[in-house]
Parts: structure tokens; C-alpha cells; sequence
């Protein structure tokens, strides 16, 4: 019950602000015309980084947690676990600085 | 310092010259066909001379062999060197035997360091990065995804590639062969754009953090920044090195079937 509410939260969030984003465009022409898309290009950076942040940041923490309960069942296997984490957080983190190089090119 | 100046401006003075020398040479960058910028040359080549110094330092210090045997006191250039080399060395030992391990050793060895300073480098203020652009990263990958694949055809002929079409290798499984040849080809083409984007991403990223926190309070608040920049430094060049190797050994792996 309560993932379906969590659900149905997000997907309300998301398409009001899909909605929402016509109104940006209006505005965005009557601003400037040189890129009649400027409104579109900023809405795109913005969404890319966010929800790339957004599953980069949950699969961080899944591994971050494993790792951190692997170390409290065997503390003497620290050392062991530490470099694999590491490793893992920093190829899951990759995906993440991909959205941003992505953002970062469609910048307006 | 205005926006795009770094230490070497004063240092070197004008270095317009060196700008034009390069765009005669090469013209403008092969991905983007935007401008070579000169502070990236400048710093890498910086980086390769202050590396060579330091470690004509250290190669000094163990020239007598007898005197040498005992490991230095403390933290000190050569302590440090071996350090890293033997840290290397055990992880490198991981994933292939000996004997390749000592081969490859100067390759990630090199890369391990020249990252790793130029990294450190980005943190001082003034400087700028030289593996946040992505010239100098590609570069790299691209020499280790080389590597892998002429050693592995090296070490296993042309028999290297058969690997690429799938476990079932009879002429009635050909799509399926065809498939998973796709699949690996690409897989293997990401590898070295990874690698690059990877680290010029991190990197990039953590020095406009850095400059973006500075430039707004000067005093105390780029303090967490800058110690979370010296954790991803250290880490990148860790995570750069250990997926090489892993590359590298996966490439040369003999397996027991």
C-alpha cells in the first residue's frame, strides 16, 4: 500500500510538471526567438541531471548498505570490503557523470 | 584570476606562441572540433617533467643496492613510490599471474601516477586540471584498450576473438553467433569511452565544485569541498587502474576449461 502511494505521488509530480512546461515554452518565445527552444533545453539539462542523481544516489545507497552490513556481520573483513565498494560505488557513480556530460552539452 | 587564466599564464608569460605552434600542427580537436586550448598542454607537460624529476630523486636514492635494502623511515619520496608500486603490483597480481603483472606494470604504473598528480593538481587554486579535458583521458584509454586487444592477440592468436561469438559455436546457432558478437563489439567499444568519460567527467565536475564553492565564500565553507575533491581524486585514479587491469587480465587469461 504504501509503494503504491509513493507511486502515485511521482507520477502525479511528473506529469504536472510535463504540463506545466508548455508554459515555458509560451514564455520562452516571447523572451527571445534566436533557439525558440531555450525553455525545452533548460527543462531537458534539468530533468537529466535530476533524475540521473535521483537512480544513481538509490543504487549508491543499496551498495553503500551491503557493504555496511557486511562489515557489521564481520568486522574483520573490512579491509576486504572496503576496495570492492569503492570499486562499485565509483562505476555506479559513473552513469550518473554521464547524464551530466549530457547536460552539460545540451545547455542552452 | 579571471576565468580561464592559471599559474602558467604568469609563469610562462604569454603563451600565444605555443598556441599557434600547436594549431599549425594539429588544427583544431578531433572530437568537437573546438579550439586546443594551450592550459591543458601546458599543464600535462608539466606534470610529465615534475614526475620525472621526482622520480630521478627517488632512483637515486636506491642506486646503491646494498644500502638500499632497508625501506626509508617515515613518509618519503621513496617511500611513497613504493608504496603505490607495491599496492599496484599486489592488486595487479589479483587478476594476472606474475609474469604479466611485471610486463604490464610501467603501463599502470605510469598512468596511476600521472593521474593521480594531475589530478591533485586541479585542488591547488590557480590550476587547472589536465585530465578534466577530454583529449588527455582519451588518450590513455585509448593506449589501454590498444594494449588489450594486440596482447590478446598476442597471446592467443587469432583464436582471440572467438570468444566474441558466444559459447555455442556450431553453424546452426549463427544468429545467436551474430548477436553476441554485436553485443561484445560494442561492449568492447565503450570500454575505452568510458574510461575516458569517467574520469574527465569526475574531474571536471569536482573543479567546478571547488571554484563554483570559492568564488562564493572564500573562507571556510570550500574546506568539505576540497577534502571530498582529494577522496574523488584518489579514488578515480584507483578506479581508472583497477579496470585497466581488469581489462588487461580478462585479455591475456589463459583459462582452464
Amino acid at each position: 500500500m504504501q509503494i503504491r502511494k509513493v507511486l502515485t505521488f511521482l507520477s502525479v509530480t511528473l506529469l504536472t510538471l510535463i504540463a506545466a512546461s508548455t508554459a515555458f515554452a509560451q514564455e520562452a518565445a516571447a523572451a527571445e526567438d534566436g533557439g525558440g527552444d531555450i525553455g525545452w533545453k533548460a527543462l531537458a539539462a534539468g530533468l537529466a541531471i535530476g533524475l540521473a542523481a535521483f537512480g544513481g544516489s538509490l543504487g549508491q545507497g543499496r551498495a553503500a548498505g551491503a557493504a555496511l552490513e557486511g562489515i557489521a556481520r564481520n568486522p574483520n573483513a573490512s579491509d576486504k570490503i572496503f576496495t570492492p565498494m569503492i570499486l562499485g560505488l565509483a562505476l555506479i557513480e559513473s552513469l550518473v557523470i554521464y547524464a551530466l556530460i549530457i547536460a552539460i552539452m545540451v545547455k542552452p | 584570476m579571471p576565468h580561464g587564466m592559471t599559474w602558467f599564464d604568469l609563469i610562462f608569460g604569454d603563451m600565444g606562441k605555443w598556441r599557434a605552434q600547436l594549431q599549425d600542427a594539429i588544427g583544431t580537436s578531433y572530437i568537437g572540433h573546438s579550439d586546443i586550448s594551450i592550459q591543458f598542454v601546458v599543464a600535462f607537460a608539466f606534470i610529465a617533467l615534475l614526475l620525472m624529476v621526482l622520480v630521478l630523486v627517488a632512483r637515486t636514492k636506491i642506486a646503491n643496492v646494498d644500502k638500499a635494502l632497508l625501506p626509508d623511515d617515515g613518509f618519503t619520496l621513496r617511500s611513497f613510490f613504493e608504496m603505490m608500486i607495491e599496492g599496484a603490483l599486489n592488486t595487479m597480481q589479483g587478476t594476472m599471474s606474475r609474469k604479466a603483472a611485471l610486463f604490464f606494470l610501467p603501463l599502470i604504473g605510469s598512468c596511476a601516477f600521472i593521474i593521480m598528480f594531475s589530478n591533485l593538481m586541479g585542488l591547488i587554486p590557480g590550476f587547472e586540471p589536465a585530465t578534466s579535458n577530454l583529449n588527455t583521458t582519451l588518450a590513455m584509454a585509448i593506449v589501454v584498450f590498444l594494449t588489450t586487444h594486440i596482447w590478446g592477440v598476442k597471446e592467443h592468436g587469432i583464436g582471440y576473438f572467438a570468444h566474441w561469438f558466444g559459447p555455442i559455436r556450431k553453424w546452426y546457432a549463427l544468429p545467436l553467433m551474430l548477436l553476441i558478437f554485436c553485443i561484445e563489439f560494442i561492449s568492447h567499444l565503450a570500454r575505452p569511452m568510458s574510461l575516458g568519460i569517467r574520469l574527465m567527467g569526475n574531474m571536471f565536475a569536482d573543479h567546478k565544485v571547488v571554484v563554483t564553492f570559492t568564488l562564493l565564500i572564500p573562507i571556510l565553507v570550500p574546506l568539505p569541498m576540497l577534502l571530498m575533491g582529494v577522496l574523488v581524486c584518489l579514488v578515480q585514479t584507483a578506479v581508472f587502474c583497477l579496470l585497466s587491469m581488469v581489462y588487461i587480465g580478462m585479455a591475456v587469461a589463459h583459462e582452464e576449461h
